[in-house]
């Protein structure tokens, strides 16, 4: 009796000492119809180099990546995990979790693939340790036209215009602004806010974390323009996401919604221009953009570094790279993609990236600014707060980081 | 005698990994994380000690106050919603007991859900554009409002309401089985002297059901102190952070901002919290019926 108990414990301890492997993975959370797509691109290219695909698909970044910190304590990370760059390139290699990809960079000579700005959201210290493959543009407009055209108003240009036609669009029993229920689709929304306040530098100066731009009166003009749409927003949106928000819009609820491209996919069964539209921020010529990509996890194991070298070369191919990137509805991180690829919104942003100015988005920011913000923005929004409270809660916010 | 050694041996053999295991994962992991609040344990966890700044930094927090304050809102309507309701129903039930299995599988049944589908449940009738108030309109009272979640007064309410929706059930079970267990003669002895049912039941019966109520305080407050899914189901912590309990601040800390430090330090805060509160009345309890 006894005998047989200690057998089953050893065998048992045996079983868990021996599970300790490579398992090659990529955790991610690109789940939407596009992403998806995008994803099964990057696939392909590494399937047809060699590569056996794992992946681990989880619903939101933040998942994704504690199972990854997780793991990597556990001494079995995936090989990469996939997330915003910048800030959290940042986070990811001062804990010592980035793979050092200075090698792969030389040989493929990655500094000659991508601008010196892109390069750097994938760079710590002068080494390459994470890999963009997309330039997400994120203060898009989504407008359905159908609902505008329904109570006789004109597609906005201007942020008075805007404001106008919300009224009416009330009156018209619609909801006039989509939003949901979190803080980052709030924050999201509140980038427009900004812009229409103070355009493509003082957007860029706040989120450098600039005290003087985030005391002035510009920022109070903000806060102001966010209590303004509130008026016009819905009382479902209390905890609502992104995809039900982006729904109301798709099935004519709702005339406007504030979000990133990833929205596009919901439209996928109307003409863009004629039934819906996609506008980058109408009130200034300024695109809000990060890079998204990769960040490669350090392993010692040999199959974990040869799944690396060859996820690395699938990534960095520019024809997998755009083909990707048309597949999600944003454009590619490398340099010399051909514009007759691209259609629709993706052309958009493209123009304005040409011809307007570029600011670096707040998701690409340290963890510490970005929080700040956040947790001013959804203060504000669901609180009573004057304009003037809400410029002076950011302020000691970012102070206190 | 051999025989006894061998099967205490056997008990002892047998129960050790699961005291092992309860020890170390219960016990072990709370130390980790009281220790891990005094470092600067940020993105991953470290050991450098660096005092009580987490603590400062949590004590001057308006989030943290607010959603410390939540807990107690929470906690108080839990506990007493709870006891109130399940006691009430209880001594109900006890008084029709032909009836009482029937109820009891009714009262029982809410339990039996996972706290996240009791909370989405709640979701989609409190939400206002599809559930209850929208209903209510469409019956053409066109201006009746019933906006809890998305009120940041009330909507900490509806996500204890819900909770207490949720286990009242299990007080009710826990009573009524104690109450069928006291002796009939004190039933009879207080009929012949026309004592009301009600004093009944406050005086005689459940002063003799303590233990009862003690194990009901028990699971409840743990309760309390782990309620994060029915949050989250209900109302995201919203609006803003209006309904956040310390499960999601610390939940926030240490997965979404990359700051296990604050996150230890307020989930310490939370556990100590309950057990200021529970411990002293356990050991008054545990200590009165040793005596």
């Amino acid at each position: 009796m006894i005998k047989r108990y200690f057998v089953a414990m050893v065998a048992t301890a045996m079983f868990l000492a021996n599970t300790s492997y490579a398992e090659t993975d990529v955790s991610h959370n690109w789940n939407a119809e596009g992403e998806a797509a995008a994803l099964a691109v990057f696939k392909a290219t590494y399937e047809s180099l060699g590569g056996t695909w794992k992946e681990s698909a989880f619903p939101k970044t933040e998942d994704s990546q504690a199972s990854t910190k997780t793991r990597f304590l556990g001494g079995n990370p995936p090989m990469a995990v996939q997330g915003a760059l910048g800030g959290s390139t940042a986070d990811f290699a001062n804990a010592g979790m980035s793979a050092d990809l200075s090698a792969y960079a030389a040989s493929g000579n990655w500094d000659d693939l991508y601008t010196s700005g892109i390069a750097g959201s994938g760079k710590h210290d002068g080494k390459w340790v994470s890999i963009p493959v997309f330039v997400d543009t994120v203060n898009w407009l989504f407008t359905n036209k159908g609902v505008l055209d329904a109570a006789g108003v004109g597609e906005p240009t201007t942020w008075n215009d805007f404001v106008d036609s919300l009224s009416t669009l009330k009156n018209a029993g619609v909801i006039p602004v989509a939003i949901g229920g979190e803080d980052w689709q709030e924050t999201v929304a509140f980038d427009h806010m900004i812009l229409a306040a103070g355009g493509a530098s003082f957007y860029e100066n706040v989120m450098s974390g600039d005290l003087d731009a985030i005391g002035s009166d510009a920022m109070v003009q903000a806060f102001a323009n966010f209590a303004t749409i509130r008026e016009f927003t819905d009382e479902g949106k209390a905890g609502r996401s992104w995809n039900d928000t982006n729904n109301l819009v798709v099935s004519g609820k709702a005339a406007y919604i504030f979000m990133g491209p990833w929205a596009t996919g919901g439209y996928a069964d109307m003409e863009e221009g004629k039934d819906w539209s996609c506008r980058l921020t109408p009130w200034s010529n300024t695109v809000t953009a990060l890079a998204d990509g990769f960040h490669f996890i350090k392993s010692d194991n040999s199959a974990d570094k040869e799944a690396q070298r060859l996820f690395a070369a699938a990534l960095t191919d520019l024809d997998t790279q755009v083909k990707a990137a048309a597949a999600k509805g944003t454009l590619p991180a490398m340099k010399g993609a051909d514009p007759a690829e691209f259609s629709g919104c993706s052309t958009k942003a493209v123009d304005r990236m040409n011809s307007g100015e570029t600011a670096t988005h707040w998701n690409a920011l340290s963890s510490g600014l970005k929080s700040a913000l956040k947790d001013t923005v959804t203060a504000f929004w669901n609180g009573d707060m004057s304009p003037a409270e809400g410029r002076d809660a950011l302020l000691a916010a970012v102070k206190d980081i | 005698m051999k025989g006894y050694l061998q099967q205490r041996f056997v008990i002892a053999a047998a129960l050790a990994p699961t005291v092992l295991i309860a020890v170390y994962f219960i016990w072990g992991f709370g130390a980790a994380t009281a220790y891990l609040s005094f470092t600067d344990s940020g993105f991953l966890p470290s050991t450098k000690l660096i005092g009580l700044l987490h603590y400062q930094k949590l004590f001057s927090s308006a989030r943290w106050w607010n959603t410390y304050g939540n807990m107690f809102i929470f906690g108080g309507i839990y506990l007493f919603g709870c006891l109130g309701i399940g006691i009430t129903v209880a001594a109900m039930l006890d008084q029709r007991s032909h009836s009482a299995i029937v109820y009891r599988t009714i009262y029982l049944y809410p339990i039996a859900m996972s706290l996240i589908i009791t909370g989405l449940a709640w979701q989609w009738v409190l939400s206002p554009t599809t559930g209850l108030q929208h209903f209510v309109r469409s019956l053409g009272f066109e201006n009746f409002g019933l906006n809890i979640l998305g009120s940041s007064e009330f909507a900490i309410y509806a996500v204890a309401g819900a909770a207490v929706w949720h286990s009242t059930g299990l007080v009710i079970v826990l009573f009524l089985a104690g109450m069928k267990g006291i002796d009939t003669d004190l039933w009879r002895a207080a009929r012949i002297d026309r004592i009301p049912i009600w004093r009944t039941y406050t005086s005689i019966v459940l002063p003799q059901l303590r233990s009862v109520l003690m194990t009901a305080i028990v699971l409840l407050s743990f309760n309390v102190v782990r309620s994060f899914d029915i949050v989250v189901a209900l109302t995201k912590g919203g609006p803003g952070r209006a309904s956040e309990l310390p499960a999601l601040y610390a939940y926030d800390f240490y997965f979404v901002r990359g700051n296990i430090g604050r996150g230890s330090a307020a989930a310490v805060i939370m556990v100590v919290s309950i057990m200021v509160i529970v411990l002293p009345y356990l050991l008054y309890e545990l200590r009165s019926r040793k005596q």
